[in-house]
């Protein structure tokens, strides 16, 4: 396997890891703002 | 006045079940296929282009369309699409989703119920073979399948039609239990079962070392880049119908999931996170378990061709080829299996739900008869995929449904979200409640890059459309006196189109379907050599016995065994070769019927329950 192909896969497969946990963490982060303002309320 | 809706328990549980409606059997298989035949790792290039141009904005028009019609009371489309545009068209135009996710649903589902069946036969070792008795793939499959001349392995498509009943069962009981206790438990338990399998695999399969090659060949096929594929417009064709199947967009399903979000709820974020879920799964995992190990064992000199032979002969063959190669098939088969059951499990259960959704919600049906109606209209039009799976029922209904059809969908949708219903509105509702904001120039891209893109993905399908379907010619191994092992085909020359186009003219002429049987030398040498023979006489106006030896020949027939894992080897034996030529016309047009048929059907319910609500107006009651 060529060096080219080796970064070619750690970028797009590392690009889709960092999206899927930043929305993830984004989400839940979210919910707890959520429950703090309903607990506020 | 509305009724109170049902809701998502958790939004962890919406978003598992909206993953969980993405994430389906074309992560894993069609997406390492796409990719192999499409330039490898250049393939990524119009796959990410095409998930920006169209696939996320779909995603939050179809999040956004849901929401807002579910906050007016309703979860399928012809009643959302009714309050986007105030015209008598606009519900008309939302029964494409309920037509088409209803025949989606006929076919996929037998496709869960191979899934599921495999499962047992790897649980129970079926297609392992024994010393002197070697179990072909292939024919197993298509026996199976009842897309074979011979039944060597199954009698009929009975056991097929056994497991269909009982996916079908377990989609209607997970239906019928609703949003939370049905679609929303079986999200939280499906979703992270599918990544524990998908987590044991790719460690099995990375940690398998190397035997005919190394799972690097297989990361090398897939991942080195050939730029001269981007110049090939089939290839951003292949991507961009990728991202559509992956993405579940032109179903209905993603707006009736919505509808059932909470009125603030970050519809924006959901989607994108939807959206990367769905990514994650099919990008490194779709990519790590089946062409490495397609790789590891038959070489990489091999990969391409597995690659090319198709999502379901990836599936169903070559997998089951390796995973009987090393020890704990009944393990690591039966979780491949259950990994794919579980993946088209939830996204049946998801594109049926639109339908459910409009017999509560619009016909009034309280939800255990609608689940029972659903179920008994998906028995009853499953049955001619099953019995008539050879003569191409299935590809027609999943070309008009899961390919078409879904274009059209998602043409509709749009331009009635940009245009009709106003970008700026739209806009502006998708962001009720949202912490993330879509970047602004996305607002230029739904108006009119989407549309655009998705007239040319259009075009691009509908070009491949057959009015009269071509006869289809089956040919099978009937029976084999001595010898066990595997029959492969080179791609047929030229000279075997014109000998097929012969036969395809006879088969028209006759109406019918047209029969060929020869008793077979299999030669040391690996020519087959025909001893006896007999053939419809319609066709053998195209073949006698010399021309058919021919035909063989021509066809580049190898016969291959595996013993303890040696080279091939040819051996001499006598086998029975089968050839049918199928008359598909009818067949296919029964197809087309029932696809229309249900069309009309669901105007005129919708055409009904309109009027009876704008006369129950009329005489001062409650619409």
């Amino acid at each position: 396997m060529s060096v080219g192909a080796v970064i070619f896969m750690v970028v797009t497969m590392g690009a889709v890891l960092v999206l899927t946990v930043y929305c993830f963490v984004k989400m839940f982060s979210s919910n707890k703002k959520e429950e703090q303002a309903n607990i506020s309320s | 006045m509305t009724e109170q809706k049902e809701r998502w328990g958790t939004r962890i549980g919406l978003i598992l079940a909206a993953a969980g409606n993405a994430i389906g059997i074309g992560n894993l298989l069609r997406f390492p296929a796409q990719a192999g035949q499409n330039g490898g790792g250049a393939f990524m290039i119009p796959y990410v282009v095409s998930l920006l141009l169209f696939g996320l904005p779909l995603m939050w028009i179809a999040w956004t369309i849901g929401r807002y019609g579910g906050r007016l009371g309703h979860s399928s489309l012809p009643g959302m699409f009714d309050k986007m545009w105030n015209r008598p068209i606009g519900k008309y135009l939302g029964v494409l989703g309920l037509g088409l996710p209803m025949v989606f649903c006929l076919y996929y589902t037998y496709i869960e119920a191979w899934c599921l069946a495999y499962a047992y036969f790897s649980s129970t070792g079926q297609y392992i073979s024994t010393p002197g008795s070697s179990v072909d793939l292939a024919v197993f499959y298509n026996e199976f399948l009842g897309n074979a001349t011979s039944h060597s392995y199954f009698p009929s498509v009975y056991t097929a039609l056994f497991f269909l009943i009982i996916t079908i069962l377990l989609n209607v009981w997970v239906l019928a239990r609703g949003i939370v206790k049905g679609i929303e438990l079986l999200a939280k338990i499906a979703i992270p079962l599918l990544v524990l399998f998908c987590i044991i695999l790719v460690v099995r399969v990375l940690t398998l070392g190397t035997i005919e090659g190394s799972a690097w060949d297989g990361l090398a096929f897939l991942w080195t880049p050939d730029f001269s594929a981007l110049a090939n417009p089939n290839v951003w064709i292949a991507a961009a119908g990728q991202i559509f199947f992956t993405l579940s967009i032109g179903f209905g399903s993603l707006e009736c999931y919505a509808s059932y979000v909470r009125e603030k709820e970050d519809i924006a974020l959901a989607a994108t996170t939807t959206a990367a879920t769905n990514e994650f799964v099919e990008v490194i995992f779709g990519s790590m378990i089946a062409i490495p190990a397609a790789a590891i064992f038959f070489g990489s000199s091999q990969v391409q061709s597995i690659a090319q032979s198709g999502t379901f002969a990836i599936g169903m063959i070559s997998m089951p080829e390796i995973l009987r190669s090393f020890p704990g098939i009944q393990f690591f088969g039966t979780i491949w299996f259950l990994l794919l059951f579980f993946a088209a499990f939830t996204s049946s259960v998801a594109v049926c739900q639109p339908v459910m959704a409009f017999l509560q919600d619009e016909a009034k049906l309280k939800r255990g008869v609608a689940a029972a109606i659903v179920g008994l209209i998906w028995v009853l039009g499953t049955i001619p995929v099953i019995f008539f799976f050879k003569y191409g029922v299935f590809d027609e209904f999943d070309f008009w449904a899961g390919t078409i059809g879904l274009v059209v969908l998602a043409i509709v949708e749009v331009i009635l979200f940009s245009w009709i219903f106003g970008l700026n509105k739209g806009w502006e509702e998708l962001h009720v409640g949202a912490l993330m904001r879509v970047p602004n120039f996305f607002k230029f891209i739904m108006k009119y890059v989407t549309p655009f893109a998705l007239l040319a993905i259009f075009i691009g399908w509908a070009s491949q459309a057959r009015l009269t379907p071509n006869p289809r010619i089956l040919w099978n191994v009937a029976d084999r006196s001595n010898y066990s092992g595997k029959f492969q085909m080179d791609p047929p020359n030229d000279e075997v189109h014109q000998i097929q186009q012969s036969i395809y003219d006879e088969v028209n002429s006759a109406n019918r379907d047209l029969t060929a049987w020869a008793e077979v030398n299999l030669q040391s040498d690996g020519n087959l050599q025909v001893t006896s023979y007999s053939a419809d006489p319609h066709l053998e106006k195209v073949f006698d016995k010399s021309r058919f030896e021919r035909w063989l020949k021509l066809q580049n027939f190898r016969y291959e065994v595996r013993e303890n894992n040696g080279p091939p080897r040819m051996q001499a034996a006598q086998i029975t070769i089968g050839l049918e030529a199928l008359d598909r016309s009818p067949y296919i047009w029964l197809a087309r019927i029932i696809i229309i048929g249900f069309f009309v059907v669901f105007f005129s319910m919708v055409a009904v329950i309109w009027k009876s609500r704008a006369n129950g107006i009329k005489q001062g009651g409650v619409a």
